[in-house]
């Protein structure tokens, strides 16, 4: 198994952002969806994972609270919160016009 | 929001540290034990799903860390872990970690007193408007500074564009009658402008009004607050009652706030001033203070320049006062004139008592640190910076200048409590000293500065530490720990250098103190009582009234058993001057220059009350009245550069031009009298009778028969029962009059005194910890030469000589220090140069002397030590 690039970190940041924006979920959850979205492409290493959820949850983007797991297990849940749901669009909005920039000049080129 | 969410999470991360670390490894938990869950789901067998979830999650430890180092305040809690190791290296090093916090606390302790005192005196603002505007106006005619007359201060007024107002004004007793006892009132007859010039406003009811200096409309009085306090229960109607000062009616118009205490605190009420017509054409002289407020476009110095103009103009119209000069300062800095060079010496002896202290405090944590060089290279060699190791030196010495700083701060609010409550006579504004908050925050940055100076060394070891040298060697003879004695060589060179201007500072004063205590005062103080009061015109009107009514108050008290003498005289000795121009003819026939002099008016007994010897002629009598021609009394140093080698009995001079200038014959010669006070003695004196020159404010001085000293109720008892009306004040006896004069020059020497004392020690610990320390590590070099052949007594020479050598060189140093600074001394020095010799070798020859013995006993250790023993130690 080829291990996956990692992910640079503001990319993680806003995938993670992304994944809570609709649910809220608990780290393993986060990581799982994020390897199930990208047909198992991106692999969320949890050494990244969570120092990139307690730097989110620092900046005010997302907070977290504990709650019961679908196994029934104490679990710390992540959602956006308001200043968090801003900032994602504002990502979101930067992040397609510099892929569409980047996919524009790799055709073109 | 934003902040208080980052503050939150700062708060978080610096006190609930262990909740947040509990909950990331409960979250990790949770996360690994769902992967195993997820792997069995997929088929695994338990042991293999748990591997493969362990391997894949990596290690939970670094984690962890990554997420501290990540949280805010990381550093910060690192500084506070350093600190608090800091305190717990004091704890097991007490007597280091009690030394460094005795030494901020002197060094920070003296400095915050000292310079809460100068900042209250001479820093902080007058309380009126815009104080700085504020002007204080003086006059010098011949040399003599002097207080200008009414008509100075109009020709002042009339300057355009210069002063905005001129006020003037002198102090009067007023004599309270009625409502109980007599009270007599210290106050000012002032100008009815001196409110709006200063900027200041009634608290109840008004200030004067202009008009209110004419004859007729001025019998209105302003009260303190103290004294409506005190004296009138603080009775919110007082405005517009009617009381009795100096017998006559006065309307209380009203009453200032508690902040006006001008021109000092002691002040009680105010009245106006009313110029004689006399006064503006200058036929009559009084004298009065002169204040004024700068116009909004003159600067200071633009004034200088406009009243030294004026000052010339008056001189060459008048023919009497050919070298008069006026003299424009700032109020504030005519406030404190006789206080400056006393703070001002104060203050440079402690920022050198602060030096000192940086400069030990650094060598005893430099000290440390190189007992430390293992420690530090082994943890260099285990990979901490060099940034980490400084930083941890560093924050190490705050416990101790933490608590050294705390309580010196501590001691300093109880030294300035102490004095000011037991204030000397004579510092101005003593009510203004206090730890304020711009004290506090002036220790704070000196603290600061002596945190940096004390981390020089530390910081200086950790960043120079090198882990090869020092497991190679030992540290001991390493190139970087030679400079590092070196440096620590130099720093007691240093302490020696600023201990030695304190030292030749105390000397000087302590000389000074004994000049001044010798000097002959010209009269003998024991068994003499004073007492002061004021006549009242308005009962006794005319001269020879008055001068009839002190005859009959000196009868009734001597009568009193136990008073063997009893005199009037308008000044007592040590309690200012008064000075006037007489004209004495001499052989050259009559002067057309005239002399200052001091002159006194006394009754007839005054001399023998004070024991003023009588050295030729005759005292005065009761006889030299109105009525009989002008005779005076003069002292041998009138005698002696006048007439001199010929008897001055019968010789005449020309009284002051304002009294007549009438001839005046001299009928008695006396001993020379320190009139003015003890240290200053600026000119001679002329006596006059009390039938003669009668004066309105006058002291009683009592000589006692006998041992008991003077029986002072019984006094105020007889001068009652002549006039049940008349109030008495300031009573004191001579020697306290004496002492009060001399508490200001005894409290700086005490204080030079015990600087130079604590510098000394200071001086001593840091010489002998250096050379304790040298000793220690040349134990082998010590062993080889007592090997060698060398003797216990070269030892020992060789020790001493390095402790010694140290003193020679910072001596010389602090000789240059001392002589460039000898003028801060040279307005306190009495009897000696402010560059005494004998003060400065001794200081030099003191501290190398405290430097050998400081050296003889690690010199004695190094003597003691085996050979054998030490080389074997290897």
């Amino acid at each position: 198994m080829t291990r996956p690039a990692d992910l640079v970190q503001g990319t993680l940041d806003l995938l993670i952002m992304r994944t809570i924006a609709t649910e809220q979920l608990h780290g393993w959850a986060i990581a799982q969806r994020i390897q199930l979205l990208s047909s198992d492409v991106l692999r969320v290493n949890q050494g990244s994972l969570y120092p990139a959820l307690q730097r989110l949850e620092r900046q005010g983007w997302i907070t977290a609270d504990w709650g019961v797991s679908e196994n029934n297990r104490r679990a710390r849940f992540y959602r956006l919160t308001a200043p968090g749901r801003r900032r994602l669009e504002k990502e979101r909005a930067d992040w397609e016009r510099l892929s569409a920039a980047i996919s524009l000049v790799m055709r073109l080129a | 929001m934003r902040i208080i969410h980052q503050l939150l999470m700062l708060w978080r991360s610096l006190f609930r540290s262990e909740r947040i670390d509990a909950d990331l490894a409960d979250e990790m938990r949770f996360h690994v034990e769902r992967e195993i869950e997820a792997n069995v789901a997929r088929g695994m067998s338990p042991a293999a799903a748990r591997r493969e979830a362990r391997l894949r999650f990596g290690s939970v430890d670094t984690m962890q860390e990554q997420s501290r180092d990540d949280r805010p305040g990381a550093s910060m809690r690192q500084v506070l872990r350093d600190i608090w190791f800091g305190v717990r290296l004091l704890g097991k090093s007490p007597v280091f970690g009690l030394t460094g916090v005795a030494i901020v606390a002197l060094g920070i302790g003296t400095a915050t007193a000292i310079f809460s005192v100068v900042h209250g005196v001479m820093l902080r603002p007058l309380p009126f408007r815009e104080p700085d505007r504020l002007v204080s106006v003086w006059l010098t005619r011949h040399g003599v500074r002097n207080l200008p007359a009414a008509a100075d201060a109009m020709d002042l007024r009339r300057l355009r564009g210069v002063f905005d107002d001129v006020a003037l004004f002198e102090n009067v007793n007023l004599n309270l009658v009625g409502d109980g006892e007599p009270q007599r009132l210290e106050g000012v007859s002032a100008s009815p402008n001196l409110f709006s010039v200063l900027g200041v406003s009634a608290a109840l009811g008004r200030t004067f009004a202009r008009d209110e200096d004419q004859p007729g409309r001025e019998h209105v009085v302003l009260l303190s607050d103290a004294l409506w306090r005190g004296r009138f229960n603080a009775d919110a109607t007082i405005v517009g009652r009617v009381i009795r000062l100096n017998g006559s009616p006065h309307t209380i118009v009203g009453v200032m706030p508690p902040s006006f205490q001008y021109p000092s605190s002691t002040y009680q009420a105010w009245v106006p001033l009313v110029l004689e017509p006399g006064e503006l054409t200058r036929q009559v002289t009084d004298n009065y203070r002169v204040v004024a407020r700068l116009a909004p476009s003159a600067t200071l110095s633009r004034s200088r320049q406009e009243v030294a103009a004026l000052a010339a103009r008056l001189a060459t119209s008048n023919t009497t006062d050919t070298e008069l000069s006026m003299t424009v300062d700032s109020m504030l800095d005519d406030a404190v004139r006789d206080v400056r060079p006393v703070l001002a010496l104060l203050l440079a002896a402690v920022a050198f008592l602060l030096l000192i202290a940086c400069v030990n405090l650094s060598n005893l944590f430099g000290a440390r640190a190189t007992a430390r060089s293992g420690e530090f290279a082994l943890r260099l060699a285990l990979g901490a910076s060099r940034a980490r190791l400084m930083a941890q030196a560093i924050a190490e010495t705050v416990p101790v200048l933490a608590l050294g700083g705390a309580v010196g701060v501590a001691m300093a609010e109880w030294a300035v409590r102490a004095f000011v409550a037991n204030a000397p006579a004579g510092l101005p504004r003593v009510e203004n000293i206090s730890l304020s908050a711009p004290v506090v925050a002036f220790s704070l940055a000196l603290l600061v500065i002596t945190g940096f100076a004390a981390s020089i060394a530390p910081a200086a070891h950790a960043w120079a530490s090198d882990f090869t040298t020092i497991m190679k060697d030992g540290g001991r003879s390493s190139t970087s720990g030679r400079g590092r004695a070196t440096a620590r060589r130099i720093g007691v060179a240093a302490q020696v250098a600023f201990a030695l201007p304190l030292l030749a500072g105390a000397s000087l004063l302590l000389k000074s103190a004994l000049n001044v205590a010798r000097v002959d005062p010209g009269f003998k103080p024991d068994g003499v009582a004073t007492l002061a009061l004021e006549v009242s015109r308005s009962k006794h009107v005319s001269d020879p009234e008055v001068a009839d009514y002190y005859g009959r108050l000196i009868e009734a008290v001597r009568a009193v058993p136990g008073v063997a003498s009893a005199s009037l005289t308008n000044r007592i000795p040590l309690s200012g001057e008064q000075t006037n121009q007489v004209h004495f003819e001499t052989a050259a026939g009559a002067a057309d220059e005239p002399t200052n002099v001091e002159t006194r008016t006394v009754t007839p007994d005054y001399f023998a009350t004070l024991g003023i010897r009588l050295l030729a002629g005759r005292g005065f009598t009761d006889h030299d009245d109105a009525n009989a021609p002008p005779v005076a009394i003069i002292d041998e140093r009138v005698a002696r550069t006048m007439w001199p080698g010929e008897t001055a009995i019968g010789k005449r001079f020309r009284e002051p031009e304002w009294r007549g200038g009438r001839w005046t014959t001299v009928i008695g010669v006396v001993a020379h009298v320190r009139a003015v006070g003890l240290e200053v003695d600026p000119l001679p004196q002329v006596y006059w009778s009390y039938r003669q020159w009668t004066q309105d404010r006058m002291v009683l001085a009592v000589r006692s028969a006998a041992e008991p000293g003077v029986p002072i109720a019984s006094v105020a008892n007889a001068i009652r029962s002549v006039d049940p009306e008349q109030s008495v004040y300031n009573v004191r006896t001579m020697t306290a009059i004496i002492d009060r004069s001399l508490a200001q020059r005894q409290l700086t020497t005490l204080l030079m005194a015990s600087f130079g004392g604590v510098a000394l020690l200071l001086a001593a610990v840091g010489i002998y910890g250096v050379v304790a320390y040298g000793v220690t590590q040349r134990l082998r070099e010590f062993g080889i030469r007592v090997a060698l052949g060398a003797t216990g007594r070269d030892v020992t020479r060789l020790v001493i000589w390095n402790g010694t050598s140290m003193a020679v060189a910072g001596s010389i140093i602090g000789l240059v220090l001392a002589i460039a600074l000898s003028g801060v001394m040279s307005n306190l020095v009495y009897g000696v140069a402010p560059r005494d010799l004998a003060s400065l070798l001794g200081s030099a020859a003191l501290l190398m002397s405290v430097a050998a013995i400081a050296s003889y006993i690690p010199a004695r250790r190094a003597a003691a030590a085996d050979p054998g023993v030490t080389l074997r130690a290897e």
